[in-house]
């Protein structure tokens, strides 16, 4: 591989990273909240509602479903 | 150049125009006191807010918008907006901090429920004073500086306009902030070296000791080094508290007028830290002239789409993507991390590799720098800049200054 093709492939990947990081920034509210909120229901999911043969749905669904 | 400075501007003016607009559209939807109030107090029910000075009230408590009280009180980045709700003796029952601009690298411990949880049960009669009655946070002290003001002075006058209750105003002891002058004496110093040894490439020692001080003082103790933000700050209005934060903006516009990318060759503690990182004995990689040229104009296309979604969405926290502030704050996401190390290895094969391609400050300052035929780069250039460069490229490392007049 060429010194230049290098560069480029290290500028290519700053360049993703960068975008990825600005991305994060104004994602990050949504996306953290989205992943507790999903963390909590897998949880419950795991502890309560497997052994009742449910599947993994919205909360609201389960309760329905209890 | 020309015709990139000119679509930069336009494109700055045209996203603050647009920002001011969409703001102006959407300042009936600010966030919903009563909603947030619900969230804090769901037992609670809160009237409208009414009254002088405006606030909620329900049984036994009342609740109010520390800026409609306290607005003038700022932090590094403009106001701390806050929403409190206060008992009939003004005991401090609940705090949400509702918005503000400091960066989110220095603030996010002063933000957690821990931190808030322990101004919980406070008087507005107590001194609020970091290192006293407030946790002091470490490269944190302006903005929980006006956290504290902002509590004490807006329950102080809800408590005295809305209970009766008259509490005295007792000035807070303000410690003299020596920071302000730590920096304006190394940069002065630093700007007046440079101009001393500018034509000589004999001194470059006296270059080295100033970026080392770069690191010590602007990027470790005073944790401040120039972001694109502060300027952004100011343009969405969101003036400081903090005497830095103008010599900041202040010093680097006066050297930019005065000797093109000074602050990047003899102050930036990154720029430091990648030279002194690309200063050691692995072979460099060799950039073609033409994908150099090419891709130094990217740092150019990221300060512009950083300006546009910052001024656009109103919210600094989106542009912040620099590395020197993850560093220098010592707190920032994972691919932030990622891409300090990357920036950091990345000069072990190609010289200021940030500087060159990536930087929003190189890319501000070299928009602006004043043409200055002296430097011709034929001297080693830290910055890898071919025979002649474009001055927005030159960090005024004065290697060259005086080969090219002889």
């Amino acid at each position: 591989m060429t010194d230049d093709k290098k560069i480029r492939l290290l500028l290519l990947i700053s360049a993703i990273l960068t975008a990825l990081i600005i991305f994060y920034n104004v994602f990050e509210e949504s996306i953290d909240i989205d992943i507790v909120r999903y963390l909590d229901r897998r949880i419950h999911y795991e502890s309560v509602i497997s052994k009742k043969g449910l599947s993994l749905h919205e909360a609201k669904h389960w309760r329905k479903k209890e | 150049m020309k015709r990139l400075r000119i679509g930069l501007l336009a494109a700055v003016a045209l996203s603050f125009f647009i920002g001011q607009w969409f703001s102006l559209s959407i300042s009936g939807k600010a966030p919903d006191g009563k909603k947030l109030l619900r969230d804090m107090a769901p037992d609670l029910n809160f009237g409208q807010k009414s009254g002088m000075p405006l606030h909620y009230e329900s049984e036994g408590y009342i609740a109010f918008n520390s800026y409609d009280l306290v607005p003038s009180i700022r932090g590094y980045a403009g106001p701390i907006k806050l929403l409190v709700l206060m008992d009939r003796e003004s005991f401090i029952r609940g705090i949400k901090i509702i918005e503000h601009r400091e960066t989110k690298n220095y603030v996010h411990f002063m933000e957690s429920p821990e931190y808030i949880a322990k101004l919980i049960g406070k008087h507005p009669a107590e001194p609020f004073q970091q290192g006293m009655d407030i946790d002091a946070i470490s490269r944190a002290t302006v903005s929980v500086d006006a956290l504290a003001k902002t509590l004490k002075e807006s329950s102080r006058l809800a408590a005295s306009g809305v209970l009766g209750i008259n509490v005295k105003d007792v000035a807070r002891a303000g410690a003299f902030d020596i920071r302000p002058f730590v920096y304006g004496v190394f940069f002065i110093v630093s700007l007046a070296v440079y101009f001393v040894t500018r034509k000589t490439a004999k001194y470059q020692v006296a270059r080295d000791i100033s970026l080392a001080m770069g690191i010590a003082i602007l990027g470790i103790y005073l944790s401040s080094p120039f972001s694109v933000l502060h300027l952004f700050s100011i343009v969405l209005g969101g003036f400081s508290s903090s005497a830095l934060f103008y010599a900041l903006i202040i010093s680097v516009a006066l050297s930019v007028i005065a000797a093109g990318r000074f602050y990047c060759g003899w102050v930036c503690p990154f720029g430091a830290l990648c030279e002194f990182v690309g200063r050691l004995p692995v072979r460099k990689w060799e950039v073609s002239k033409n994908m150099d040229e090419k891709w130094r104009l990217f740092k150019y296309i990221i300060l512009g789409l950083v300006a546009a979604l910052v001024l656009i969405s109103g919210r600094l926290d989106y542009g912040n993507y620099e590395v020197y502030v993850t560093l220098f704050s010592f707190h920032g996401s994972f691919l932030s991390w990622v891409l300090v190390f990357l920036m950091l290895a990345a000069n072990l094969k190609v010289k200021r590799f940030w500087c060159r391609y990536l930087c929003p400050v190189a890319a501000l300052t070299g928009l602006i720098s004043r043409e200055d035929s002296g430097y011709v780069s034929i001297n080693n250039c830290p910055m890898g800049n071919p025979t002649n460069p474009h001055i927005s490229e030159c960090i005024r490392c004065n290697r060259c200054y005086k080969t090219g007049k002889s």
